[in-house]
């Protein structure tokens, strides 16, 4: 279970980022953007792609949990005319910046943000059709409880969808050990976990009709672009890539999805 | 979706910066287009972004040894994954 010290580090760090990323990048704080085989990468392109991914449909009802800011919960609706989104965050301060964009874009009354705790959300049995988790799921220190959790609140019939980076499977040498443990501090994660153990979480939650992959295609230009500005100067690292551009020697890590059907 | 009420700090696409930093072959492509009309149809063919004239102003300041200088800061210019 994620203790009280690793949660409030986690909603410190996202407090202390969010602005800066929302001013130096945009609303969605992903650092790849699966994406269509064709067309321009856009974080609001991606997000409704993988909402098609996660078997998103008019009329649902979708909980985003580690929702940032809304920028993928406001491109659904924006997509999805009749969904009804509620995001949740352990960050104050992305919860009310969140709520305000969200008002802002006059999204509402179909896109709430919570202040919570993913791992004890504060919804009902049996409430949503669908359950998604854009690279979130390194902050939780629990996968069981965090899937279990999730299938409770998500009807029968109901889907999961996760979108992560994942610790690539197999022994890692010393130097990838360190490089992991390097991205895992910056990032204020609990761990990056690998596709089996999601898959096996998930399996030990009650999902059933498990099936993970890689993305045929994943945009990381619009991330990398944000951490650089264009002056007088030329083209130099600004905020964002002062503090978070690393030079990894084998950084153990792969995107890729996984999506499961509660029983 | 994207930067809702907040002015854009780059005239030049977040997404056309990363993709001259991650792609040396696109980032010679753009840096040695020698009119406005070629660093436009280069970005347009690559990225299907379409750059205002301040935009493109700002690539024609740039030359390769600033973004050379910029991709030093990280040592292989290979960010974090996440």
């Amino acid at each position: 279970m994620t203790s009280v010290l690793a949660a409030s580090d986690i909603a410190l760090f996202y407090d202390g980022w969010s602005p800066a990323f929302l001013h130096l990048c945009d609303d969605t704080f992903q650092s790849g953007l699966p994406l269509p085989p064709d067309g321009p990468e856009t974080a609001a392109r991606s997000a409704v792609w993988m909402a098609g991914q996660a078997g998103i449909a008019p009329g649902h009802r979708v909980l985003d949990l580690g929702c940032g800011i809304g920028g993928p919960a406001r491109a659904i609706a924006a997509a999805f005319k009749t969904v009804q989104i509620e995001g949740v965050t352990i960050s104050p301060v992305q919860a009310r910046l969140g709520t305000r964009l969200t008002a802002e874009a006059g999204f509402s009354d179909r896109v709430r943000i919570h202040l919570t705790d993913f791992h004890h959300l504060p919804f009902r049995d049996a409430w949503f059709d669908r359950a998604v988790l854009f690279e979130v799921t390194g902050y939780s220190d629990d996968l069981p409880r965090l899937y279990a959790e999730t299938a409770r609140v998500l009807q029968h019939g109901g889907a999961v969808y996760i979108k992560d980076v994942f610790r690539r499977p197999g022994p890692m040498s010393p130097e990838q050990a360190e490089d992991l443990n390097d991205f895992n501090r910056m990032w204020h994660v609990a761990d990056t976990h690998s596709m089996l153990e999601t898959v096996d979480a998930l399996s030990h939650a009650g999902f059933v009709d498990i099936e993970s992959g890689a993305f045929e295609r994943v945009g990381t230009d619009r991330f990398v672009g944000s951490m650089f500005t264009v002056s007088e100067r030329g083209l130099e690292p600004n905020l964002l890539g002062r503090h978070f551009l690393r030079s990894y020697r084998d950084l153990p890590v792969e995107f890729g999805w996984a999506r499961g059907r509660r029983a | 979706m994207t930067k809702p009420r907040l002015p854009q700090l780059n005239a030049v696409p977040d997404v056309v910066i990363g993709r001259a930093i991650q792609d040396p072959v696109f980032r010679y492509a753009l840096l040695g287009a020698k009119t406005a009309e070629a660093i436009r149809s280069s970005v347009w063919d690559e990225l299907e972004v379409q750059l205002s004239d301040k935009a493109v102003q700002q690539i024609q300041n740039l030359d390769t040894g600033q973004v050379d200088q910029a991709l030093a800061a990280v040592k292989d210019g290979a960010p974090s994954a996440q």
